[in-house]
């Protein structure tokens, strides 16, 4: 899932090891995440957004795309 | 002693001594000393048990679960890609005459068997609960 972790951490002055601390992971989730290689749960990309303030959809870009939206169906 | 390792280190060093405990297990079995090597296995684990436990840090988190998972599901395919194929194969050659089953390959029959049966079991337990 593409995200901008890597561009906010840096923006914080933080290293992905505080970064983890912060939001209670290890240094290679962080890595992982920030290079596109783990999808973090739901449960990281909220703690992650918390941490920095923003919405989830501000830091991650799900890419999701669907037939359909609720809006379509009412 | 073990705060001022990384997490990285301790990880390390729990699989390192959780590993060596098995294989001295193993190595002593063979050479004959059975009870030496169960007293050198459960001081490896018990050694990993209490790093983990005095490390402040956080040593596994979703990401390592993550992996397990799929590395269960890995090896679970893959044993049974090769049962499919592999024990069906013995057991026609077994009929026509064209091989004896060794025990050794019993027992692992029987093993990847009780591995599966296990996985139904509790694939339908978990799968009720859920």
């Amino acid at each position: 899932m593409r995200n901008s972790l890597r561009e906010r951490r840096e923006r914080a002055g933080l290293s992905q090891r505080a970064l983890a601390e912060h939001v209670g992971v290890t240094r290679q989730t962080i890595n992982a995440v920030e290079r596109d290689r783990y999808d973090p749960s739901a449960e990281l990309v909220f703690a992650l957004a918390a941490f920095f303030e923003c919405d989830a959809a501000a830091l991650f870009d799900p890419d999701v795309e669907l037939d359909a939206t609720v809006s379509d169906l009412t | 002693m073990p705060a001022r390792l990384t997490p990285r280190t301790t990880r390390r060093l729990t699989t390192a001594l959780s590993a060596g405990g098995g294989l001295a297990l193993g190595a002593l079995v063979v050479v004959g000393r059975p009870l030496v090597g169960v007293a050198a296995y459960a001081l490896g684990m018990l050694a990993a048990v209490a790093l983990q436990y005095r490390s402040d840090a956080v040593l596994y988190d979703e990401r390592d679960t993550a992996i397990s998972r799929r590395a269960a599901a890995l090896t679970l395919r893959t044993y049974g890609y090769a049962s499919a194929v592999v024990f069906p194969a013995l057991t026609v050659a077994w009929a026509l005459g064209y091989f004896d089953w060794p025990a050794w390959s019993v027992a692992l029959a029987l093993g990847v068997a009780a591995v599966y049966l296990t996985y139904g079991g509790l694939r339908v337990a978990v799968a009720a609960r859920s």
